[in-house]
């Protein structure tokens, strides 16, 4: 079976796979990272900041996915659980002591120079702005915006009404732009 | 839920959560609310920004293979070199650019061989015909030289030979020796060989016929009076394998005079060789269905077209054509996930029609033109409907609409998408 091959398939035939042997599972759990590895990175960047601990987040979310599919326990929305996976692990990373807040100087994350400097500088900004969020309102957002996951799936993750992730997000969002305001309209000008 | 201000519904809006109701509130205060108007554009771009970091995002290559070595997999390294993302390294990344060509340089591989395939078949074809149509002819022509030799009292073969080259001296010699010895029109038409001929060739180029009482031979009888269909471009055929001045010299004084019409005739024979040409395209695309933003071109090469093509006549032509393109390449699955390629690689077999009965003006008339063919995503076809303008023999100018219907398969489904563009070419044609 090639990697072409498993380009084909969908995230649950990928996820069986797992279980299986050699290189089968490799490669299958290699695409799986291809796949869904830059939201669930830059989730743990923007709750744990640019370190380490964001690094050992993100790979053992990963790894608590393929405990689950050798353990043949049954997942459905792939990107959504590593996201759960991930805020779980997050949130137990901020809780403990070894957590350290890393200034904002250090947020060097990889850019495609194809985009725009304002688009960069801007999207560093925002990044500034949700650590200024209330947690509730930062952890919304993030699985919004950088998990990409809709309304209905964030409230699967974080276990609440779709209603408040309604409320949370957009309080979030309008919150996030009032931080900026000034930025945005120097921008305008 | 509606307790949302104007401002905050802009937000659920640009997620698209909002129902026509909120939709409706929101649209009726942002008509006369400047405020709400920045806001929108302020949260548009924040939208933006951050997505546009999403997709450019790329965890380092390092952890990955550290991952796959903590999840116990020892084939870890191998399959890190095997599997590329949009989001590779810049060596994977043109690794994957080069597999990605592959199909599409195949592709036009084997169209390049069809054609040369058709072509030779085409070519040998309309030679074959040429002389199936001459091959008694072949006989009779020479022998009608040997009847000029003998009515002017001067052997055709002395008049003509010393002014070949050596080569076709020896192949003239060559087919009238196998013309002799095989069969004898004298023979078989009770005639002498040059009589009969003399007066095939008379009547291809003046269109006329030998009446029966200077026709002997019953059999070339029916056989000019079937060439008199054939008017005056049977002369071109009547021994076209024989150079100019071998003709002449087989010809009597009156038939002399004309041949400037045979040499015309010869000239447009040798016109209609082989010819073909070079081409270079751009694509200026104007709309993507459904639609999506148009991805910016990342590379000098996007938007390119080059292609060989074979001008069969005045009006056809055939070729190969490969490219690399800006596509709609967006694919929105259940999660929400856009996955996006900013161009592809393609290559294929195209055809062209420009109808000469339609002339704008000078050298400048429409055209037709398909192509089919295939793209590292899938099969892909295009049609253009536009102006060819030919300023000179060796040069076309294209200018047209250039509709394109790229098929592709994600996660085991087939999807389709278009493009409507503007296509501009130059082909430099050859000889």
């Amino acid at each position: 079976m090639t990697t072409q091959t498993m380009r084909t398939y969908s995230d649950r035939e990928l996820y069986n796979l797992l279980d299986g042997a050699e290189p089968t599972a490799a490669q299958a759990f290699a695409e799986l990272y291809d796949r869904h590895s830059s939201r669930v990175y830059l989730y743990c960047r923007r709750i744990l900041g640019d370190g380490n601990q964001a690094d050992d987040m993100f790979q053992e979310a990963f790894l608590k996915l393929l405990q689950c599919a050798r353990e043949a326990r049954p997942v459905d929305n792939i990107p959504a659980y590593l996201l759960r996976i991930a805020r779980n692990l997050c949130l137990n990373a901020r809780r403990s002591p070894a957590y350290v807040t890393v200034a904002l100087e250090e947020f060097h994350l990889p850019v495609d120079p194809g985009y725009s400097f304002e688009s960069v500088e801007l999207a560093r900004l925002v990044a500034t702005a949700l650590e200024l969020l209330h947690d509730e309102y930062r952890e919304a957002l993030a699985l919004q915006v950088y998990g990409e996951l809709s309304y209905q799936e964030i409230a699967e993750v974080l276990g609440v009404p779709v209603s408040t992730v309604r409320n949370r997000i957009v309080r979030a969002k309008k919150k996030v732009r009032d931080i900026l305001s000034g930025y945005m309209q120097e921008m305008r000008n | 839920m509606n307790d949302f201000s104007p401002s905050e519904l802009i937000y659920l809006y640009i997620d698209g959560e909002a129902d026509v109701s909120q939709q409706a509130a929101l649209f009726a205060a942002l008509a006369h609310d400047s405020d709400l108007q920045a806001e929108f554009n302020d949260a548009l771009s924040l939208r933006l920004s951050v997505s546009n970091e999403v997709r450019s995002t790329v965890p380092e290559p390092a952890l990955k293979h550290s991952l796959l070595q903590k999840a116990g997999f020892t084939s870890g390294a191998s399959a890190i070199g095997s599997v590329t993302t949009a989001h590779a390294p810049v060596a994977a990344s043109w690794f994957a650019g080069i597999k990605g060509m592959v199909i599409p340089v195949l592709t036009m591989l084997s169209g390049i061989v069809m054609l040369a395939t058709g072509s030779a078949l085409w070519y040998n074809s309309t030679t074959n015909t040429n002389t199936a149509t001459t091959d008694e002819q072949v006989g009779t022509h020479d022998a009608a030289a040997l009847a000029q030799s003998d009515m002017y009292n001067a052997p055709a073969a002395v008049q003509s030979e010393p002014n070949l080259p050596v080569a076709e001296q020896e192949a003239v010699r060559e087919r009238r020796s196998a013309a002799f010895g095989a069969t004898s029109i004298a023979e078989r038409g009770k005639q002498t060989p040059a009589v009969a001929v003399r007066r095939r060739a008379e009547s291809a180029l003046y269109n006329r016929a030998p009446t029966e009482a200077n026709n002997i031979a019953d059999e070339n009888t029916e056989e000019m009076t079937a060439n008199r269909m054939g008017m005056i471009t049977s002369a071109a055929t009547v021994a076209p394998e024989l150079s100019s001045a071998e003709f002449t010299a087989a010809m009597s004084p009156e038939i002399i005079d004309d041949l400037g019409d045979v040499h015309a005739l010869f000239a447009a024979d040798e016109s209609s060789s082989f010819s073909w040409g070079v081409q270079a395209r751009g694509i200026i695309g104007l709309r993507l269905f459904p639609w999506r933003e148009m991805g910016t071109a990342s590379d000098v090469l996007d938007n390119t077209v080059i292609g060989a093509t074979w001008i069969i006549n005045d009006e056809h032509s055939a070729g190969v054509e490969m490219g690399r393109e800006v596509l709609p390449m967006f694919v929105l699955n259940k999660n929400g996930e856009l996955r996006e390629t900013q161009s592809l690689m393609w290559g294929g077999v195209m055809y062209r029609y420009a109808p000469e009965l339609v002339q704008l003006s000078d050298g400048l008339r429409p055209f037709v033109a398909g192509f089919a063919g295939g793209s590292v995503s899938g099969p892909l076809l295009k049609s253009t409907v536009g102006l060819l303008w030919k300023p000179a023999t060796h040069i076309q100018f294209t200018l047209g609409a250039e509709g394109t219907f790229l098929m592709y398969r994600y996660q085991q489904q087939w999807y389709g998408t278009q493009k409507l563009g503007v296509s501009y070419g130059v082909t430099v044609v050859f000889p």
